[in-house]
């Protein structure tokens, strides 16, 4: 029996196919042509768990398939493979007495806020992608998102898992099932799919807040807005939520043009975004205060403006309007930067920027929170296959680990050459390894992605 | 994209599509996907905007349009303009698709959409037959038009009666516009040139009867009316943008409370940014609106654009199912809607468990919105 047979009769309530467009549109999202030999799309748990026994059988890799944003390209596995695809897990089952949230792996955070906003509960993780990222996805590169500064990863909020492994068993985590296996949420919070395949996650959720105010500030310069947020941080005024940085000016002439004047008209090259929740009254409070202290080193934007501009963090988050998706393309590394030497981060991205020819494309931001520092080179059509964008790309990396910087925001995948992932690991390396041994013997998971691939050859190696 | 900017926009040429198309396929964001209502049933990434555009620039330079994989990315669209509310490439379906399916068209792709568009064309409605009856006496021309669109008046002739009611009642008897379609099958269909000689004909039918102010019953005719006309001086209204002006109360008493979801059709809400009025009138009418989780310009297609149904129609019953169902668990009285065609897709896959009504059908009895006697 073919391996499209063998998933359909094992799992009757799953898509299963292999159909050129399906592999196309799937392909050129996961990485080179045919690195996918079918698409399965499950709609239970007992359906993933007959797909993963099958193809762990056949020696056919698995690959998690969750939003598809690809961020980290974990969706790029060492094999060719079969991408499972989790968006129809997707139910929703909110706890409102015991303040949390069941969701199935394929439900978007925005979904799930949704669910809870009726019940004036939030769900608090609250990426750019919060529309297009499932939590399966989510929870496997551990990601955080615009509330990360106040309250931390999606793992953070995790009270427990179900996870289905590679052969197909399914486990709760922690809880009946996990038993003397050794394993916690930690296990597959962050690991990118390679040590099993997150079926539904239990969230503590938080009170709505009842009010929130925005403030807008410009800057001359990149200094002026870390030093702000610093005395922010130390007059105990860090924003609920914050995004700061300098406009490239590749992006600034593509801006909307409501961006361009506001630019102009406060000779600025550095904004900042910042929110502040709470009671009406003490959420107006902090914003003020913050005002106070920010007016020092920056111009306040008019209310109207950082009012209007909130609503679309998502958009901003993602890449400037006006100029992703039209000419320009955001390569972006997430660095976790201890504050105390940002501006030796950013003097040095500067500085090989320069070196490179590469100034005017490449931006430096800090986001929702003092060390979660990002660089962002905007490159237009054809640019990236340049030896000035590799360069750029491996100055940034060795500047991060020089720096004792961790790049996990939005995981590893095959973003990184192996040794680079091993040397940022570090000392999880070996504990790793020997998780996926126990847990994966065959290297079904995600082979490649995160750590190198052990794995038999099999039939989907062919 | 404001009602303004939405006005007199043209199906962009191929290459334009495919640029489109490309552009999209450089962007991992899938904004797109949520709420798509061909990928909330179908679940495949080739189901969604951002898979469809990556299917169409891998394969559409090589192979052209015809073929299955373009067929599926272009045919399996509900045209419902989704996804353009939050693309951040600009991909715009509403007029690249359509462009797409006219490229097929024209390399002898057959569509199961010719059929209406060409009954539209040579007949004057897609549907084979008219009630005009409620017409009797209007006159031929005036400033106040009413299209009814041609549903109603093959389907449901009497809310062409109610609207025509309320209009003599305030004063605005309207000339009856009912010989030509909209175009909307055909625009569909990706018939771009038919489409545009017929619009004209319509225009030249409006501007002999004088007519400045039209109230339409379909809001996927005003849709085409609105966005897909070249500008005009007339203004074209939504019956529930004219009811919202002219409140349905009789005699200042005001009909039960009644717990209501209101199911915001796609073509009006988005495409024409009609989403208090219909709540107003429904305040009016002394109803309680409750939200589906996703209204206003979010609000999901219930199966119904497109030519979806025709083209899909087992994924267009899942996607009315999944309205009526969340109603369900509202606990509402009953789902109103402002478009026949959304009405009747959730109607069927209601059975019965729960009401769905026009947004006519709850005004007060007397077929003049409860003006009795003051027209």
């Amino acid at each position: 029996m073919g391996l499209l047979d063998d998933l359909a009769g094992a799992a009757p309530g799953a898509t299963v196919t292999a159909a050129d467009d399906d592999l196309t549109a799937y392909r050129d999202i996961g990485g080179p042509a045919g690195r996918f030999i079918a698409i399965a799309v499950p709609r239970s748990a007992e359906d993933v768990a007959a797909i993963l026994r099958s193809c762990d059988a056949r020696g056919v890799p698995v690959v998690p398939w969750g939003g598809g944003t690809n961020l980290s390209k974990a969706l790029s596995p060492a094999r060719r493979a079969v991408a499972l695809d989790l968006k129809a897990l997707d139910r929703i089952t909110p706890d409102i007495a015991g303040m949390s949230v069941r969701a199935g792996a394929g439900a978007t955070p925005d979904r799930i806020d949704r669910a809870l906003a009726r019940h004036g509960l939030r769900f608090h993780h609250d990426p750019w992608s919060r529309t297009s990222a499932t939590v399966g996805g989510s929870l496997a590169l551990n990601s955080a998102g615009c509330l990360y500064g106040g309250y931390g990863r999606i793992g953070d909020q995790v009270a427990s898992l179900v996870v289905a492994l590679a052969d197909g068993t399914v486990i709760d985590v922690p809880g009946p099932g996990a038993d003397g296996r050794g394993v916690t949420p930690a296990t597959f919070i962050g690991t990118e799919g390679t040590m099993g395949v997150i079926l539904e996650a239990t969230f503590r959720v938080h009170r709505r807040p009842e009010a929130y105010r925005t403030l807008g500030f410009g800057f001359r310069s990149f200094r002026g807005l870390f030093e702000g947020l610093s005395d922010l941080e130390e007059g105990g005024l860090r924003p609920d939520s914050f995004i700061g940085g300098t406009v490239p000016r590749n992006v600034a002439r593509l801006q909307p043009a409501a961006d361009r004047a506001m630019m102009r008209a406060l000779g600025i090259r550095c904004g900042l975004f910042a929110y502040f929740e709470g009671t009406e009254e003490a959420a107006a409070e902090r914003s003020e205060a913050a005002s106070a202290l920010l007016s020092d080193h920056g111009r306040r934007m008019p209310q109207g403006y950082s009012d209007a501009w909130w609503p679309r963090r998502h958009v901003y988050f993602e890449g400037n309007p006006g100029a992703v998706g039209r000419s320009l393309s955001a390569h972006v590394r997430d660095l976790v930067i201890p504050p105390g030497r940002t501006m030796e981060a950013h003097a040095r991205v500067e500085e090989l920027a320069a070196s490179l020819g590469l100034a005017d494309m490449v931006s430096t931001t800090l986001f929702t929170s003092l060390d979660a520092f990002t660089v962002a080179l905007y490159l237009g059509p054809g640019e990236r296959d340049t030896e000035a964008f590799r360069a750029f790309e491996g100055g940034v990396v060795d500047m991060a680990l020089d720096m004792g910087s961790v790049m996990r925001i939005h995981g590893y995948g095959s973003n990184f050459d192996p040794e680079v992932v091993r040397r940022a690991l570090g000392g999880r390396f070996d504990g790793l390894m020997a998780a996926k041994r126990a847990l994966d013997p065959n290297w079904t998971l995600n082979p490649g992605i995160l750590l190198p691939d052990m794995g038999e050859r099999g039939e989907g190696n062919a | 994209m404001t009602r303004d900017q939405r006005r007199g926009r043209k199906a962009p040429p191929i290459a334009d599509a495919l640029g489109r198309a490309r552009r999209c396929a450089s962007v991992e964001c899938a904004y797109c996907r949520d709420g798509c209502p061909s990928f909330i049933i179908g679940s495949l990434e080739t189901d969604s905007p951002r898979g469809k555009n990556r299917v169409l620039a891998a394969t559409m330079e090589e192979r052209g349009p015809g073929g299955p994989a373009v067929a599926r990315a272009v045919m399996e669209c509900a045209l419902c303009g989704r996804c353009e509310e939050v693309c951040l490439a600009d991909a715009d379906p509403f007029t690249s698709i359509p462009g797409l399916r006219a490229e097929r068209a024209a390399s002898g792709e057959r569509s199961p959409l010719e059929e209406p568009a060409k009954r539209a064309l040579d007949d004057g409605t897609p549907f084979g037959a008219k009630d005009v009856s409620w017409a009797d006496g209007l006159p031929p021309s005036g400033r106040w038009g009413y299209f009814p669109g041609c549903n109603v008046l093959a389907n449901r002739p009497d809310l062409a009666r109610i609207a025509v009611g309320v209009m003599r009642a305030n004063g605005h008897g309207p000339v009856p516009l009912t010989e030509i379609c909209c175009g909307s099958p055909v625009y569909n269909a990706g018939m771009l040139e038919a489409f545009e000689r017929n619009a004209a004909g319509l225009i030249d039918l409006m501007a002999r009867a004088g007519v400045r102010h039209v109230v339409v019953s379909c809001p996927g005719c005003l849709n085409v009316l609105e966005n897909l006309f070249p500008p005009s001086r007339v203004e074209f209204l939504h019956i529930s943008e004219y009811l919202s002006r002219h409140p349905p109360v009789r005699d200042g008493r005001r009909l039960a409370p009644r717990r209501v979801a209101y199911h915001d059709p796609c073509n009006l809400a988005r495409k024409c940014g009609v989403i208090d009025e219909p709540r107003a009138v429904l305040a009016a009418l002394g109803c309680e609106v409750v939200e589906f989780a996703c209204h206003g310009r979010e609000a999901v297609c219930c199966g119904g654009g497109g030519g979806l149904a025709r083209v899909e129609p087992e994924r267009s019953r899942a996607l009315a199912l999944r309205a009526v169902e969340e109603a369900l668990g509202l606990g509402v009285d009953a789902i109103v809607t402002c478009c026949l065609t959304c009405r009747d897709r959730l109607a069927r896959e209601a059975d019965g468990r729960v009401e769905v009504s026009m947004i006519e059908d709850l005004l007060p009895a007397g077929g003049d919105g409860g003006r009795e006697g003051c027209g």
